[in-house]
């Protein structure tokens, strides 16, 4: 079974690193997060602050931009594009299970996803090595960002995986995932948009809150809700991915 | 027909089997997060712990019995308004607050500029005043009873003329807990504790702002009232007061003066006394002496040297020792006393004939310093340290005294006489304590445990790091060249290195 996961994982990453695409979304990922980047540390030139630079970097709108808007690029062909070509019967006919191939075209997007962020740890330890001084106040101020990003990330590539599967169409598949992601991400600003709204609404849609969740580990502080919730809600999805996959098979 | 509705019912199972397996993991998933969102741990990993709540605001915040509501008024656009620069740090702290309170806490951060009409609406509920000191506060609301904190006195700044320039001032350290906390005592504490400051031998009066202003406010913030008690005229001390505080007296006490704080520490009293180093106090001495204490007649002073010449000072730096109970949150912290120090002896037979437990409270930090007998100030002569007759180290500057102690820490009745002798008054001045934060944590501590709140203890302002770039000429540039060019074109050239290698 291990061997079966492990080859339909690497079939799906080749499908990554093989295509040009991979690298034209990862450079251009790269320019917005080195933006990025620049911004958060041009106020630091200016005068002096409280906050470190991955904290400024972390919470910036330009850091968010690149975030949200990376799910729909790297999700929108993994089903889609199968369903399209008619690859997929193949793949269906294949001595594999439905989950293994949700499984492994979820983590080979997870994977291509980190790669994403990779570079971004460059940033900070060049930052380091050229001003002589930490990005981060400590160790866990660094690592910390990059857990959170890698559930939040799980959970995004999650729906996805969940819009991909839905449509043969990666135009569709790709808008769907944005008005996923993007409407979950706003979804938890209405807790403060309501004027006076009630403690419990805003309790609510701060532990879905990305921006608090952000906040919060940025600060170098680990909160144990985003770790239960991100990865729950990520199973939560891939179950509904798989069963959508599986009516594939019982409409044939 | 038969073969058709055969083949439908294994889809209606399937469809059937999917929304029981969907619902239950719903279910599941639901209840998972309930347990998370209910029964959650933070660590704080951060620089000095500091978004970890003191065991003091904990213990407060979750003795809560009503809803506490607080309100942020604060906009982090309007950087040019005092106070604003903190809204992070205050924001931060707050939902350290709510977690710590559980549902009981409650916090909403309003932007005057943004939500015009919460604004209005929070400020017709609660009656306040003008528009702008709205601005940037923190409203408390605790079963009806409100305090507000304007948020400017929620941190010390490095410049205090910060807000006349263009530049956003500096934060030197938060004290964000310390004041919201306090505000939070004085809201639930049902009395409110008296301190008296004795008057009328020039000490420095209860209502001098310039100088006793950050001590009086550092009361306020712990629900103690500072009030003006003169001796002359009165047998006994009110009992309203839980303690009184003699501050450097200038002249010295009268009979009757002493003859009445004689009695009172007899009657389970509770006392500071901050001797002034300066001045001959003969009846105050022979009335510590009464209590087994011995003030020496000497100032103590301390050489160091600089790069061209020893030089002498009466400032002294002392450790506050951990020995004394209620300094164990101070133990090896360093504080400062400038002006001038006496030294202060106790006499053990008498102590132990009286029953009272003495432990030291204040040493001098560094050894190079020694008690000075002659009367150098009156000379204008530098002091020469004369083997025999001046005292030489270790020399103590701070007691605490306890008489009649029920050790058994259960028993809250209160029937101990308690006494703190220092040998310097001029550290509790604004311009001492602004200098040195750990001075004023001393004084609370001392005021707490002779107001029987140990448990009181003072929470001590969190350092902030600053960051600022030193960047030489040029080398924003190369950061920027590199990121946002250097490695996406990396990025772009592995990239065609591999298409080339697939269309081989």
């Amino acid at each position: 079974m291990i061997r079966r996961v492990f080859a339909l994982l690497i079939r799906e990453l080749s499908a990554f690193y093989y295509s040009p695409i991979a690298y034209v979304v990862l450079f251009f990922f790269l320019i917005l997060n080195g933006l990025a980047f620049w911004f958060s540390i041009a106020p630091l030139s200016h005068g002096p602050s409280e906050l470190t630079v991955v904290q400024i970097f972390f919470n910036k709108l330009s850091f968010w931009i690149a975030y949200l808007l990376v799910f729909p690029v790297i999700t929108m062909r993994l089903f889609s594009e199968e369903f399209k070509l008619g690859t997929i019967e193949t793949l269906m006919t294949a001595p594999v299970r439905d989950w293994e191939v949700v499984g492994s075209k979820f983590f080979a997007a997870l994977l291509f996803y980190l790669t994403l962020w990779l570079p971004s740890l460059l940033y900070f330890l060049l930052f380091g090595w050229l001003i002589n001084r930490d990005a981060a106040g400590t160790g866990a101020q660094l690592w910390a960002p990059y857990l959170l990003l890698l559930v939040m990330g799980m959970f995004n590539v999650s729906l996805g995986c969940l819009a991909s599967s839905l449509t043969s169409n990666q135009i569709i598949a790709a808008m769907m995932a944005t008005v996923l992601v993007l409407g979950i991400f706003f979804l938890t600003m209405i807790g403060y948009a309501i004027s006076g709204s009630s403690p419990v609404l805003r309790d609510m849609t701060s532990y879905i809150s990305q921006l608090d969740h952000m906040d919060t580990f940025s600060r170098g502080v680990i909160d144990s809700r985003p770790l239960v919730f991100y990865p729950t809600c990520t199973a939560f999805i891939l179950l509904i991915t798989y069963h959508v996959f599986q009516y594939r098979r019982w409409k044939i | 027909m038969r073969e058709k509705a055969s083949r439908q019912i294994p889809r209606v199972r399937i469809a059937l089997n999917t929304v029981v397996q969907i619902a239950l993991a719903a279910v599941i998933v639901f209840l998972l997060n309930y347990l998370s969102f209910e029964r959650f741990k933070r660590w704080d990993l951060s620089h000095n712990r500091k978004y970890t709540l003191s065991p003091l605001t904990r213990r407060v915040v979750s003795s809560l019995k009503k809803e506490l509501k607080i309100y942020v008024f604060s906009s982090p656009r309007g950087t040019k308004s005092p106070g604003s620069e903190l809204f992070a740090e205050i924001e931060a702290l707050l939902k350290e607050y709510q977690y710590a309170g559980g549902h009981r806490v409650h916090v909403e951060t309003i932007d005057p500029y943004l939500n015009l009409t919460r604004m209005l609406e929070l400020r017709d509920k609660y009656k306040l005043g003008a528009k702008d000191s709205t601005d940037n506060m923190v409203l408390l609301d605790y079963d009806g009873k409100t305090k507000s904190i304007p948020t400017v006195t929620l941190a010390d700044y490095a410049d205090a003329e910060g807000f006349d320039s263009d530049q956003t001032p500096v934060i030197k350290d938060f004290r964000g807990e310390q004041v919201i906390t306090s505000a939070l005592i004085q809201l639930t504490e049902e009395r409110e504790i008296k301190v008296a400051l004795i008057s009328g031998h020039g000490e420095l009066p209860v209502t001098d702002d310039t100088d006793l202003g950050r001590f009086r406010s550092a009361l306020e913030h712990q629900n103690i009232v500072l009030q003006e008690l003169r001796l002359e005229g009165i047998d006994k001390i009110p009992s309203e007061f839980t303690a009184l505080i003699l501050a450097g007296p200038q002249y010295d006490l009268t009979v009757h003066d002493a003859a009445i704080l004689h009695r009172y520490w007899e009657e389970g009293g509770r006392l500071l006394i901050l001797l002034n180093g300066r001045a001959k106090t003969p009846v105050l001495d022979t009335l510590l002496t009464q209590f087994g204490v011995s003030p020496t007649k000497d100032l103590i002073v301390s050489s160091f040297q600089t790069q061209t010449e020893d030089r002498l000072t009466l400032d002294v730096y002392t450790h506050f020792l951990g020995e004394t109970p209620f300094l164990k949150p101070l133990a090896g912290v360093i504080g400062f006393f400038p002006g001038g120090t006496r030294s202060i002896d106790v006499n053990e037979a008498s102590l132990k004939e009286a029953g009272v437990r003495a432990t030291k409270a204040l040493l001098p930090a560094i050894d190079s310093y020694w008690g000075e007998k002659d009367d150098f100030l009156a000379n204008s002569a530098d002091p020469v340290f004369h083997p025999g007759v001046d005292l030489k180290p270790p020399l103590t500057i701070g007691w605490a005294l306890e008489k009649g102690a029920v050790e058994d820490q259960s028993i809250q009745v209160r029937s101990s006489s308690r006494m703190i002798v220092i040998g310097n008054a001029d550290f509790i001045r604004d311009e001492c304590l602004n200098r040195s934060v750990p001075d004023t944590n001393f004084l609370l501590l001392c005021i707490n445990w002779l107001s029987e709140r140990q448990t009181l203890l003072a929470i001590p302002p969190k350092e902030t790091p600053i960051y600022t770039l030193d960047l030489k000429p040029g080398q924003l540039d190369q950061i920027v060249l590199i990121v946002v060019a250097g490695i996406p074109m990396l990025a772009a050239v592995f990239g065609v290195l591999v298409w080339t290698a697939r269309r081989r």
